[in-house]
């Protein structure tokens, strides 16, 4: 979606116009539903995680984030947050069955991840991250470590990690952000 | 709220936090224009990792595909023609091993063989030239997005990914000759045809 049919529908959604809700998902459920899936594997609850970002984002339709951000990033974090947090919720119901489960064979979803951001393009990019920065990113994003955690296992103050993040994450916008809006 | 919750925003762009207090943090961030346009940065770096990381990755386009197959196994034949017609939707992805488009005579029954492998973790079919120059693989119930081995005669020739939906195709121009055994093997399937 371009960046002015962006706008227009951030300007439909700011003035109640749930036909622009709709468009929005017509536009970028797809997208959503592969976010959600990549944390999930599972279709249903993958499905339940985009709803639930929509449904948000009719909730924030007015606030300045979606327009700051863009509606598809806001989308993109709303609905894998969505997702992240019904896997935690997952594991916390399964915790007695992972104990009993053969253990998953499967690859490291790190080592696929890191294999598609190549593939993508993005090696660069991260490579060209402080070492601080870099460290935050794959910890945090790629193996799924809290901020945190990440402060523990570097010995940097948790302070220092998440400004280490925030800029991380800032630069990675600029460098490639703009044709991911 | 009512500080600035800055600390907070990393970590919700990073999904590190949960219903409760990220809602807190964004309608926060919604009526403040010095937080909004931080997590919009914050947002929009996370969105760019997730815009390589999450998308599937497939093969290439076919150039044409045909109206005349026939065969002995039309639900097979029918996924075939499904697979072609993806292909023909899909033109910003990629062949892992062989940048070969599929012809149009792998759609035509009477120009190829195929057998179905057996086994655990999904269904597969090898498809090949009647004498060996090409095969065809399509597969379905297999994990989304996960990578799975292709072998013929036991030697890999490549992969194919599984898509959302868990199908997975692929396609690659080899020596002619005759194919004794085919085999998909992944995570979570093992899948196996020996010839006769």
């Amino acid at each position: 979606m371009t960046a002015s049919a962006d706008a227009d529908l951030i300007a439909r959604l700011a003035a109640d116009d749930q036909s622009a809700l709709d468009e929005a998902y017509k536009s970028y459920a797809h997208r959503c539903k592969a976010v959600a899936m990549r944390t999930l594997y599972d279709d249903a609850l993958a499905q339940d995680a985009v709803q639930e970002a929509f449904l948000s984002l009719w909730h924030h339709r007015s606030g300045l984030v979606v327009r700051a951000a863009g509606i598809g990033p806001w989308l993109i974090v709303v609905t894998r947050n969505a997702a992240l947090n019904i896997a935690r919720t997952g594991r916390r119901r399964q915790a007695r069955e992972i104990a009993l489960a053969p253990f998953d064979a499967a690859p490291d979803p790190t080592d696929v991840a890191v294999a598609n951001v190549e593939a993508a393009g993005l090696h660069d990019a991260i490579a060209r991250l402080p070492d601080e920065q870099r460290a935050v990113i794959r910890l945090a994003y790629f193996h799924g470590a809290t901020l945190a955690e990440v402060a523990a296992r570097t010995g940097a103050p948790l302070g220092t990690v998440k400004r280490r993040a925030q800029l991380a994450l800032a630069r990675l916008a600029q460098t490639l952000g703009g044709a991911q809006r | 709220m009512t500080e600035h919750p800055t600390s907070l925003l990393q970590s919700l762009a990073l999904g590190e936090l949960d219903r409760d207090e990220a809602r807190a943090v964004m309608e926060h961030a919604d009526a403040c224009d010095e937080c909004a346009a931080m997590l919009a940065d914050a947002m929009r770096g996370v969105a760019v990792l997730a815009s390589a990381t999450d998308t599937p990755v497939t093969t290439t386009p076919v150039s044409s595909t045909s109206k005349t197959v026939r065969g002995r196994d039309s639900r097979w034949l029918v996924g075939l023609l499904a697979a072609a017609a993806l292909l023909l939707g899909l033109w910003n992805i990629q062949l892992e091993t062989t940048a070969a488009s599929v012809p149009v005579e792998a759609l035509v029954h009477s120009h190829f063989a195929h057998h179905a492998l057996s086994g655990s973790g999904g269904q597969a079919k090898l498809i090949q030239a009647l004498d060996g120059s090409w095969v065809y693989v399509v597969a379905t119930g297999l994990h989304p997005l996960r990578a799975y081995d292709v072998q013929v005669n036991e030697t890999t020739i490549g992969s194919i990914r599984a898509d959302l939906t868990g199908n997975g195709t692929g396609f690659w121009r080899r020596p002619a000759g005759k194919i004794t055994s085919a085999a998909l093997a992944g995570p979570d399937s093992s899948l196996r045809w020996n010839g006769r």
